[in-house]
C-alpha cells in the first residue's frame, strides 16, 4: 500500500486544476491526435523522453563537464533542428510546428509534475513552474483554439499572440483571443492562488528543513502547518486591496491593470517590513 | 546578502514579469506568495519570539580527574503564543563535545530538555563556549541569534597514582607521625619555618615574627609535618610536547608531579612545584594543607609546553639558589629534554649536598639517547629513572621507595 503524502502535496495537486483544465480538454486532445501521424512530433517526444531517462538513471551527471554540455544539447536541441531542415526544403512549417507543440507540452507536464511532487523545490522554485505551466498550457490551449479557427491544427503566432503583453507595450499588434473554458480557469485560478502560496510556503519550509538537517524526517512542515496557513489567509486578505484597486483602474487604464494593484499593494507592505526592521 | 531579501526580489522581478506580460492569475499568484513572505517577516519582528526561550544549561562537575564522565543537561522553554523554531547550540572543542539540537518547532508552553554525557580525559582548562540560541521565522528565512552570559571551564586536573602503601601504614607512619591532612594538627612544635601561603593561620607564631630580623611571617613546624620539605621541578620545554603514547609528555609530567605532590602532602611531607624552561615560570613553595594541594593540582592541570627549550645552564644558576630552608633539601626533576649534549656534564654537576632524582620521561624516538643520559648521569652519583606512558606506575613505585629512604634520612 502506497503511504499518504503530505497535505501540501494533495493541495498542490488541487492548485493545478485550473492548468490542468487548458491542457486536457477535447480541442487540445483532437491536435495533439492529428499530429501522431508527425514524425517530427514523435522524434521530439522520444528524443525528450531519452533526454529525461538518462538523467533519471544518473548517466548524464557521470559524463565529463564538456561531454555533458554537448550531450544535454543534443538531445535537447535535436528535435527542433530535424524540422528546420524540412521547412527548410518544403517551405512546410507543419513539422517544425508538431516540434514546438511537443516541447510546450512536455514542458507543462514537467513543470506540473515539479509543483506536485517537486522534491527539494523551495516557495521560489514552486511558483516558478507553477508560473511556466501557467504560461505554456495556455500557449497550447490558444494555439489549439485558434488552430482550430483557422484550420492549421496549431497556430503558433497566436499561441505567441497570448503571453505578448510586453510586446505590445512596444507597438507590436497582438491578437490574443477570447477562450472557451477561460471561465472555469478564473474560477479555479481563485482556489488555486491561496493553494500555491500554501504549497510554495510549505515547500519553502520543507527545503530549509532539508538544508539544516539533510537527513531529518519531514516534521517541521506538520507542526508548523497551522502557522503557514495563517500566513496563507493573511495574503488571500491582502489581495481584497489589489482587486478593489484593480476595479478602480480598469476603466481609464486597462493595461496598467496587472501593474499597478500589485505594485502599490506590495509597496505598502515592503515599506511596513522595512520599518519594523528597523527598530 | 540576507537570504529572505533574495527571495523577495527574486519574487519582485518574477511578478514583474507577469505583470508586463498581461498574465493576471499568473501575477497574483506571484503576489500572494510575496504578501505571505512579507507577513511572516512581520509578524517575526513584532511579535519577538527570541525574548520568550528560557535556557538553563547544567553540567554536573566543572573540575574532574581523569578519565571522568560529565553530564550536560540543557533545558529550554518557550512561553510564547504562537509557535517558533529555535536551535540551541555549544560547545567544547578540546573534549569533542558539540551539542546542537538542530531547528526544533516549539509550541506554546514547550519544554525541551536535552542531556549528554560525554569523556573528560585530557588534562588541562577546556572552554565550553556560551550558549547560542538561533530563533527562526516560520519559514526559516530569518533568524536572531542570542548568545548568553554562560561561558564556562572544566578543569581536568591530571591524574594522580596513589602509592601502594597508605599513610597510616607508610614509613611516616612506622616513624610515629601521621598525616595532618586527615587526622588534624598536633599541638607540638618541632620549630619554626617560613610562613608558606596555605597554612593554617593558628599555626602561625607571632613571636617568631616579632623576633626576627625581617618581620617576615613564621609558622610552626608541628607533629605531622614529617621531613624535610621536597620540591619537584617540571621541565615544561617545547620537548614537552613530544608525543608519548595517546598523550605529550608532559601530560606524564604532570601526572607524576601531581601523584608524587598529592601522595606526599597526604602524609604530612611539605612539597613544593617549580615550572621551569629557560627560566623559573612559576614556583609554588613547599607546604601542606588541601588549599595548596588544589593549587598544585590547578597548576599542573592548567601548564602547556612553551615555546621555549629546557635550558640546563639556566635550570643549573637557578637550582643552587633555591634555598634549602625554603625548599627543603630533596628535589625531584622531572625532564623531557634528551637532545642537548650538555644535558649528562651539567645533570652530574648538580648532585652537590642535598638529595636529587631525576625522572627521564623519553618516547621511542628518544629512548638511546634516554639511556646514553641515565648512564653517564648514574656514573656521576644521581640517581635517574627512566620513564613513558607505559611505565608510569613503575615510576611511581619506585617514587614511592625513594620517599620512604628521604622520610628516614630526615
Amino acid at each position: 500500500m502506497l503511504p499518504l503524502r503530505e497535505l501540501r502535496t494533495y493541495i498542490s495537486a488541487l492548485s493545478i486544476a485550473p492548468i490542468a483544465v487548458m491542457i486536457a480538454n477535447p480541442v487540445v486532445l483532437n491536435a495533439f491526435v492529428s499530429y501522431l501521424s508527425s514524425i517530427a512530433f514523435f522524434s521530439a517526444f522520444g528524443l525528450i523522453a531519452v533526454y529525461l531517462m538518462l538523467k533519471q538513471i544518473g548517466f548524464i551527471k557521470s559524463l565529463g563537464a564538456n561531454q555533458q554540455v554537448f550531450f544535454e544539447s543534443l538531445l535537447l536541441v535535436l528535435p527542433i533542428i530535424i524540422p528546420m531542415f524540412t521547412v527548410l526544403t518544403t517551405q512546410n512549417p507543419a513539422d517544425f510546428i508538431a516540434a514546438f507543440l511537443a516541447y510546450l507540452v512536455i514542458g507543462t507536464v514537467v513543470s506540473l509534475s515539479r509543483v506536485v511532487v517537486g522534491a527539494g523545490v523551495g516557495a521560489f522554485g514552486k511558483v516558478l513552474y507553477f508560473f511556466f505551466a501557467y504560461m505554456m498550457a495556455l500557449m497550447v490551449y490558444a494555439g489549439c483554439v485558434a488552430g482550430a479557427i483557422t484550420g492549421e491544427t496549431f497556430s503558433l503566432l497566436l499561441a505567441f499572440d497570448q503571453i505578448a503583453g510586453i510586446a505590445t507595450y512596444l507597438g507590436y499588434e497582438g491578437h490574443p483571443i477570447e477562450l472557451p473554458l477561460i471561465e472555469y480557469v478564473r474560477l479555479g485560478m481563485a482556489f488555486a492562488i491561496p493553494g500555491i502560496t500554501f504549497s510554495a510556503l510549505a515547500a519553502q519550509v520543507r527545503l530549509s528543513e532539508v538544508r539544516d538537517n539533510p537527513g531529518a524526517e519531514s516534521k517541521m512542515v506538520s507542526s508548523l502547518r497551522s502557522s503557514v496557513a495563517l500566513l496563507t489567509l493573511g495574503s488571500a486578505i491582502l489581495l481584497l486591496p489589489v482587486y478593489l484597486i484593480s476595479i478602480a483602474i480598469v476603466n481609464f487604464a486597462p493595461y496598467l491593470v496587472t501593474i499597478i494593484p500589485p505594485v502599490l499593494v506590495m509597496g505598502f507592505i515592503l515599506l511596513v517590513l522595512y520599518f519594523v526592521e528597523r527598530d | 546578502m540576507k537570504k529572505h531579501i533574495r527571495l523577495l526580489i527574486g519574487f519582485f522581478g518574477l511578478m514583474t514579469m507577469c505583470s508586463l506580460a498581461l498574465l493576471p492569475n499568473a501575477t497574483l499568484a506571484m503576489l500572494s506568495v510575496m504578501l505571505a513572505l512579507c507577513i511572516n517577516l512581520v509578524l517575526f519582528k513584532y511579535l519577538k519570539p527570541s525574548n520568550n526561550f528560557e535556557v538553563t544549561r547544567v553540567f554536573d562537575k566543572y573540575q574532574v580527574m581523569p578519565p571522568a564522565d560529565i553530564n550536560a543537561s540543557l533545558e529550554m522553554k518557550y512561553n510564547g503564543r504562537f509557535p517558533a523554531n529555535a536551535s540551541v547550540e555549544f560547545d567544547c572543542q578540546s573534549l569533542g563535545l558539540n551539542i546542537n539540537t538542530g531547528t526544533v518547532v516549539f509550541q506554546p508552553g514547550q519544554k525541551y530538555d536535552i542531556s549528554k554525557t560525554f569523556v573528560a580525559d585530557r588534562r588541562g582548562v577546556h572552554k565550553i563556549s556560551a550558549t547560542k540560541v538561533v530563533v527562526k521565522d516560520w519559514l526559516l528565512l530569518s533568524g536572531i541569534t542570542i548568545t548568553s552570559n554562560d561561558e564556562a571551564e572544566i578543569l581536568v586536573l591530571p591524574h594522580i597514582y596513589p602509592f601502594e602503601t597508605s599513610p597510616q601504614t607508610s614509613a611516616a607512619g612506622l616513624l610515629g607521625v601521621s598525616s595532618a591532612v586527615k587526622q588534624g594538627r598536633s599541638s607540638e612544635v618541632w620549630g619554626i619555618r617560613d610562613y608558606q601561603p596555605g597554612d593554617d593561620f593558628k599555626i602561625i607564631s607571632w613571636k617568631a615574627m616579632a623576633k626576627s630580623p625581617d618581620h617576615k611571617p613564621k609558622s610552626k613546624i608541628t607533629a605531622g609535618e614529617e621531613g624535610q620539605a621536597i620540591t619537584i621541578v617540571t621541565d615544561i620545554g617545547k620537548d614537552s610536547e613530544l608525543p608519548n603514547g595517546d598523550q605529550i609528555s608532559l601530560d606524564i609530567s604532570a601526572d607524576l608531579a601531581a601523584s608524587l605532590s598529592y601522595n606526599f602532602i597526604k602524609r604530612g611531607t611539605r612539597t613544593g612545584l617549580v615550572l621551569f624552561d629557560t627560566r623559573t615560570r612559576a614556583v609554588l613553595k613547599p607546604a601542606r594543607g588541601e588549599t595548596h594541594v588544589d593549587s598544585l593540582l590547578r597548576n599542573l592541570a592548567k601548564v602547556q609546553p612553551s615555546q621555549d627549550k629546557f635550558l640546563i645552564t639556566s635550570f643549573t644558576n637557578s637550582y643552587l639558589e633555591l634555598s634549602a630552608s625554603e625548599f627543603g633539601n630533596s628535589f625531584i626533576l622531572i625532564l623531557t629534554r634528551t637532545d642537548d649534549r650538555l644535558i649528562e656534564s651539567y645533570l652530574s654537576k648538580l648532585k652537590s649536598s642535598r638529595d636529587l632524582i631525576i625522572i627521564l620521561i623519553y618516547n621511542e624516538d628518544n629512548y638511546e639517547r634516554a639511556q646514553q643520559i641515565q648512564k653517564t648521569v648514574e656514573e656521576n652519583g644521581v640517581q635517574m629513572i627512566l620513564t613513558n606512558h607505559s611505565s608510569v606506575l613503575d615510576t611511581m613505585k619506585k617514587m614511592e621507595e625513594w620517599s620512604y629512604a628521604t622520610v628516614k634520612r630526615t
